[in-house]
């Protein structure tokens, strides 16, 4: 039955992909067109050899020389977008066992057991979130590479660890839905907007002071956040500086966020099993 | 000995305080037809759904082929539920694909057969299909497995009278070949030529249960026809064969269970005009099976 | 091939007792001969859409009148050595209900036995010589 989620994935995943494409698209006609100020076009000045470690920018009507190095940038930055791109996709997703509901008729009078049929939409749920960060990551490159800025790339430390917290964020936020709207029938795909109404209210409570006891009390939740886990990036005198919610180290909340995934899609799987049709 | 191929032994589910199906015994014997028959919310799909594992009873047991429900059982057994279960985004061919890949007695000859017979077209989203089509979709699915034991809730619905034949045939063939099927309709026709058993459900209780044949051969109208007005009966109507009674003008009419020649006899003894006792089709034994109890004016 | 036999689902005399019924009125009238094969169970109840045990019981029913004889394997036939006397007894036995069921209605109808007497021998008078006028 993993055929079943796996055509449903699909298509969802065909919608956010065109989506993607088609603001990427724009994005690149507007570089193009030269209304947008990042500059339209990257070349190694004319200057030969001496010019080495400069480029000019050229930016509406301007051209600028600019030393080479300052517009490299790290992957993390295009893990980053395209990791937020697979939290969101993960946000408004229906919830795919509550989604069988009106089908329960259905599946429940298959040759497998709901066990193994629940566990099967999970993985494709998985694989399927997993391709949402590719795509967004492949996507997002486009009109980098349009106004040839992309050579700039350069691959960081911090690229992988990142992707696999961000993907784990989103199978978190995915498994506390699925956990949620799993053991009821019906009513599931409003799931995605409550749950970033409530994720966000959480994190926003983070910042009110109401006393330390409140405080900890609302840290405490919000290890359960999946928002509570992006990092913020400032820059403050040439050092970049994370800040996140949690007082655990990265290492720590990628354990967290997946831990807290599979758990959740495992209560998911034993609630739904026990859904009456 | 062959074992019974679904056996339901005093099932009841109750809801809340609502009591879907109350202490619902029947057993359907390999190879039979047997049809359910009762009003709306009578609990026939409540039964169906306990039956298959869908529902758990509040109490009592079921077995198939003398063992409790398992995924397995899905293998040889298909359902068809009243309501429409399929995808309204997937096509014909994906709802056909997806059955092939989820059990492997799928047999893709029949489903193309069948899909001709219902003139299904495979590339088709189930959206733009008409609410008998959709019915057909699901017969097919079902078929497709060549399945030994059949679950029809409400087979025919949204069907024209054309497809509600074919579905008939279907039942028929399946039978001839050695189907065990369950099956619900509010077409009593359907049921009075396919079933060889019916059980019929009024409020979660089973009120009558027998082969057709049975059925018709025992229950019978008396009739008899007074010269002015129907004399005291001497508490007839008080016999616990005689479901229930009719009186228009001179004419009194007696619905028997059983007997019917004895009833004769005794209607006779009071000298009507004439007595004469009746055959009963299936939606009269329907209808008096349903109908409220004897009200206590006619127990005279 | 069109179906040979009729049945009234809708009727309340069960389907088998229609199906016996029809089967040793075809003997009798002669449409089906002795040693001549019956449809199979399966395809006469889809050609009737009738309950295939429906159709069992029937034949099992006949082959015990011995109407009819069933070979495993080769199918149901018409007996062919007890043909004519069961074919007799068929006729009667077809006459005699319809018969049986005339007077019963004209009695219901009130008529003394003297007059559905009467009734009967004009009716006999009105057929039997309108087939030897024939």
């Amino acid at each position: 039955m993993w055929y079943l989620e796996f055509l449903r994935m699909r298509r969802a995943l065909t919608v956010y992909a065109l989506i993607l494409l088609g603001i990427a698209l724009a994005l690149v006609v507007g570089l193009q067109l030269g209304h947008v100020a990042v500059g339209n076009s990257v070349s190694f000045g004319p200057g030969g050899p001496s010019d080495v470690g400069f480029v000019y920018v050229t930016g509406g009507h301007e051209t600028k020389r600019v030393a080479a190095k300052s517009l490299e940038f790290p992957l993390v930055w295009l893990v980053g977008v395209a990791g937020f791109l697979a939290i969101f996709f993960t946000a408004i997703l229906g919830p795919s066992l509550n989604a069988e509901s009106e089908h329960l008729d259905y599946v429940f009078t298959k040759p497998i057991s709901r066990a193994r049929l629940g566990a099967s939409y999970v993985l494709v749920d998985v694989a399927g979130l997993l391709a949402a960060f590719l795509v967004g990551l492949v996507i997002a490159v486009i009109p980098l590479a349009s106004i040839g800025i992309l050579r700039f790339l350069f691959v960081d430390s911090a690229a992988l660890p990142t992707f696999v917290l961000l993907l784990g964020m989103a199978f978190m936020w995915y498994g506390e839905k699925q956990a949620a709207t799993g053991w009821y029938q019906g009513s599931g795909g409003k799931a995605g907007v409550v749950s970033i109404v409530v994720f966000s209210i959480l994190s926003a409570l983070a910042a009110v002071d109401l006393g330390p006891s409140f405080h900890a009390t609302i840290i405490a939740l919000n290890f359960l956040n999946p928002l509570a886990y992006l990092h913020s990036l400032t820059s403050q005198g040439g050092t970049v500086n994370e800040h996140t919610l949690l007082p655990v180290s990265m290492a720590w909340q990628i354990v967290l966020t997946w831990s807290i995934g599979v758990v959740c899609c495992a209560i998911a799987v034993a609630g739904w099993r026990r859904v009456e049709a | 000995m062959t074992l019974t191929t679904i056996s339901v032994h005093d099932l009841t589910k109750r809801y809340g305080s609502f009591e879907a199906v109350s202490h619902l015994t029947l057993d359907v014997e390999p190879g039979s037809i047997c049809g359910l028959l009762g009003p709306n919310g009578a609990g026939k799909t409540t039964a169906f759904k306990c039956i298959l594992g869908l529902a758990r009873p509040t109490a009592g047991s079921i077995a198939i082929e003398g063992a409790p429900v398992t995924p397995k059982t899905f293998e040889t057994t298909a359902y068809v539920p009243e309501r429409n279960v399929l995808h309204e985004w997937m096509t014909v061919g994906e709802h056909v694909e997806l059955n092939r890949r989820s059990n492997p007695k799928h047999d893709p000859k029949r489903a193309d057969e069948l899909l001709a017979t219902f003139k299904l077209d495979r590339r088709k989203k189930v959206k733009r299909l008409s609410k008998g089509q959709k019915t057909a979709l699901m017969l097919i699915l079902a078929l497709s497995i060549r399945p030994r034991i059949l679950v029809l809730d409400e087979p025919s619905s949204g069907l024209d009278p054309i497809f509600q034949r074919v579905v008939l045939d279907l039942m028929i063939d399946a039978a001839a070949g050695g189907a065990t099927i369950l099956f619900s309709s509010h077409q009593i026709g359907q049921v009075e030529r396919a079933a060889d058993r019916v059980a019929i459900l009024k409020q979660g209780r089973l009120v009558l249960d027998g082969t057709v044949d049975e059925l018709k051969g025992s229950q019978k109208i008396v009739e008899a026809i007074f010269e002015d007005s129907v004399p005291s009966l001497n508490g007839l109507a008080a016999d616990a064969r005689i479901l229930r009674v009719e009186r228009v003008g001179r004419v009194y009419r007696a619905y028997v269970r059983e007997g019917g020649d004895e009833i004769a006899r005794r209607l006779d003894a009071l000298g009507p005009k004439s007595v004469s006792v009746l055959d009963l089709n299936l939606e009269d034994i329907f209808l008096n099976a349903v109908a409220d109890a004897k009200s206590p004016e006619d127990t005279i | 091939m069109p179906a040979i036999f009729t049945v009234d689902p809708r009727s309340g005399i069960p389907l088998y007792l229609q199906l016996i019924e029809q089967v040793k009125r075809a003997v009798a009238l002669g449409t089906l001969d002795s040693g001549e094969q019956l449809p199979t169970v399966k395809a006469l109840a889809l050609d009737l859409t009738i309950n295939p045990n429906t159709v069992a019981r029937a034949y099992r029913d006949l082959e015990r009148e011995g109407v009819i004889e069933t070979s495993p394997g080769r199918g149901s036939f018409i007996r062919s050595n007890g043909a004519t006397g069961e074919s007799r007894r068929a006729v009667t036995d077809v006459a005699a209900a319809a018969l049986d069921d005339a007077v019963r209605e004209a009695r219901n109808l009130g008529l003394p036995s003297a007059e559905v007497e009467t009734l009967f021998k004009r009716a006999l008078g009105r057929w039997f010589s309108a087939r030897e006028e024939a």
